[in-house]
């Protein structure tokens, strides 16, 4: 089997199916007093409510195995503690068993929490496809534009092709983070706007390619015999010069996509990225980056995520182009 | 001497197609530059007076050429945060900066050398797998996570390290002190830029090396009875050296790129930490002074690179003296 391609089938389904899989929402707290910060592989004791929520009592594996419930029922009250405090709420609001006492369950928190009492997973999940839709929109776009900007280069005039060419070469040597966070004090970004801006400055060194390789098929007899025939130029740009720079335009825009996401995790990691309460891998790693010292899991886990989906793009790419530049 | 002035031609339009994009941004904030139209204390003539006192009633084309003429002069303003010139900010920034990419980028380029040549002598041996392997690996880490990590490691669980900061914050005494301050300040960040940074200069000499070694002078030089030793890292390194320095000047936005994360991360007091409070803050002449500062730097350390890989190999220069 091609075991170099599991990776990346476990990640597009867990970008599927991240709404199912995720077992809590990632923006809903689930609670910000006793569930702030719990560690990673932690159980949380949780009383069913009517309204389908849940209301955590304990965590911890200590608290859980003391033997003693940390609720009871004190005349049509359930009791229970909330950090130091003790509140009470009517029984009627919660879902109650045969013998009228409350339903608990016992749920695992498996990567903890973070700083308001979210779930670290649903929010990683989450997270991720944020994180790699944002990268693939942006290298699709860019990609569209280095084809355009390419065949333009390619095939048109000379002045177009030097203005494209100088247009390309600031691009490229402006530092991209720097353009961009520019970029966002005037456009409030969003996921969207993200992915467009990263497209609008990413396209210059794939054009670069395309250009080669259509200056390359413009004097191959295909386009001369192309052209014999009658077609029009624009039939000649799209059915015969095109397809024939897809193939090193589909591996250079595979080989962008690790490195988009890395920049977009820096760019949220920064500011100027997705913002609060969306969330990217970066956005959650920078929330992460102030309880370094008394939450290590909270940039540790979607770090660790975040490199692993890079290896795994980065893996499949690299087979896939050993493979077609193979003749 | 027409090759270099082409090339500083180049570079000259690249920055001012750079300095056209602050305008642009510029011009894309919302509401009024001056913040001028939401005051509704003001009342219609005060607006026209004040509009006409910040030039704001001018046509575009026009203030398109005031803004160019103080971005010559290096004047983006005053910064809204910090109650000073723009320009003297971001002076203040650039040194650090300057001394972060540079150590980062000559440290990631004297280990990516060593690593390829030692890898390609060998293969199958330790640098060979850590080219291989190691590299290529942090080089898919984020850098602003691999800088935590190394934060959390050797600053504070090990205490090898400083966390954060250019300086101490108790005074050292003499030269020698104030170099070693530095030194030990720079270790974790400069890491973090260069070790992923040596992965593709690592790879480029390997492959260079291994084209180079299976060239017949080669066997002629063993055969001859020239150690193997000198044959790697007399001869054929010199004959591999020269892309290095085009690659270092097509890694410089990267590399800066990664410095201004890096330096987020360290607290390091240079521009890529300017820039993100500037960022935060909204303060829109620093932000645009500091993207015109850092891609100059960039323009110029690349517009260096060339220069000097021209002044090396002869071939690269075009026009008069070069090629057929």
């Amino acid at each position: 089997m091609k075991r170099h391609l599991v990776p990346l089938l476990l990640l597009l389904v867990v970008i599927l199916l991240a709404p199912l899989a995720a077992p809590w929402d990632p923006e809903r707290s689930l609670d910000p007093a006793l569930l702030r910060l719990v560690p990673p592989a932690t159980p949380a004791m949780m009383l069913l409510l009517e309204d389908g929520s849940v209301l955590p009592v304990a965590s911890g594996v200590a608290a859980l195995s003391r033997g003693t419930r940390p609720f009871s029922v004190e005349g049509g009250d359930v009791v229970y503690a909330r950090g130091r405090r003790i509140e009470r709420r009517p029984l009627e609001d919660f879902v109650l068993d045969p013998q009228g006492r409350p339903v608990f369950t016992v749920r695992w928190l498996w990567a903890g929490t973070d700083g308001f009492g979210r779930d670290l997973l649903s929010r990683t999940l989450f997270g991720l496809r944020l994180s790699v839709l944002i990268a693939l929109g942006a290298v699709l776009g860019s990609s569209l534009l280095a084809a355009l900007a390419g065949l333009a280069g390619g095939l048109a005039g000379r002045l177009l092709d030097s203005m494209l060419a100088v247009t390309g070469d600031a691009l490229l040597s402006v530092p991209r983070i720097v353009l961009v966070m520019a970029l966002a004090v005037a456009i409030r970004p969003s996921a969207v706007m993200l992915a467009v801006v990263l497209a609008a400055t990413g396209w210059p060194a794939m054009a670069r390619l395309v250009r080669g390789e259509v200056r390359r098929m413009r004097a191959s007899d295909t386009v001369l015999a192309a052209r014999a025939t009658g077609a029009s130029a624009w039939r000649v740009a799209f059915v015969h010069v095109l397809p024939e720079a897809l193939v090193t335009l589909a591996i250079a825009a595979g080989l962008r996509i690790a490195p988009t996401i890395l920049l977009e995790a820096s760019l949220s990691f920064l500011g100027a990225g997705v913002r609060p309460p969306a969330a990217s891998l970066g956005t959650i790693l920078a929330e992460g980056r102030e309880l370094l010292l008394e939450a290590w899991w909270v940039s540790t886990i979607p770090g660790l995520v975040l490199v692993a989906v890079v290896l795994a793009i980065s893996g499949v790419v690299d087979r896939f182009q050993q493979r077609m530049e193979r003749p | 001497m027409r090759f270099v002035a082409g090339r500083i031609v180049t570079a000259a339009a690249t920055l001012l197609l750079v300095v056209t994009l602050a305008f642009l941004v510029l011009e894309l904030l919302p509401g009024d530059p001056a913040g001028i139209a939401e005051d509704p204390a003001l009342g219609p003539a005060e607006q026209a007076r004040l509009r006409a006192a910040l030039g704001l009633d001018e046509p575009p084309v026009r203030r398109y050429v005031t803004f160019l003429t103080h971005a010559i002069r290096g004047d983006f303003g005053v910064s809204i945060g910090r109650h000073r010139p723009v320009r003297d900010v971001l002076l203040e920034a650039l040194g650090p900066t300057v001394l972060l990419a540079g150590t980062a980028m000559l440290v990631s380029l004297l280990l990516g050398w060593a690593l390829g040549t030692r890898a390609a002598e060998r293969p199958g041996g330790l640098a060979d797998r850590a080219v291989r392997t190691v590299l290529p690996a942090l080089d898919a880490v984020p850098p602003f996570w691999l800088g935590l990590c190394a934060i959390l490691l050797f600053a504070w669980k090990l205490g090898w390290f400083p966390a954060a900061h250019m300086t101490s914050a108790a005074p050292v005494s003499g030269a020698w002190g104030t170099f070693v301050d530095r030194l030990v300040h720079l270790v974790l960040p400069v890491s973090v830029l260069a070790l992923p940074g040596a992965a593709p200069v690592a790879r480029h000499q390997w492959s260079a090396m291994r084209r180079e070694l299976l060239r017949p002078w080669v066997r002629a030089a063993l055969a001859n009875g020239v150690s193997r030793r000198r044959v790697v890292w007399r001869r054929a390194v010199r004959a591999a050296l020269l892309p290095l320095v085009t690659l270092v000047g097509l890694g410089l936005p990267a590399l800066v790129g990664g410095a201004v994360v890096v330096e987020v991360v360290f607290a390091w007091p240079g521009l890529g930490r300017v820039h993100q409070s500037a960022l935060l803050g909204r303060d829109v002449p620093l932000v645009l002074g500091g993207l015109v500062i850092v891609a100059g730097a960039v323009i110029a350390g690349r517009l260096l690179a060339d220069l000097v890989s021209m002044w090396v190999d002869p071939r690269l220069r075009g026009g008069w003296s070069g090629r057929r």
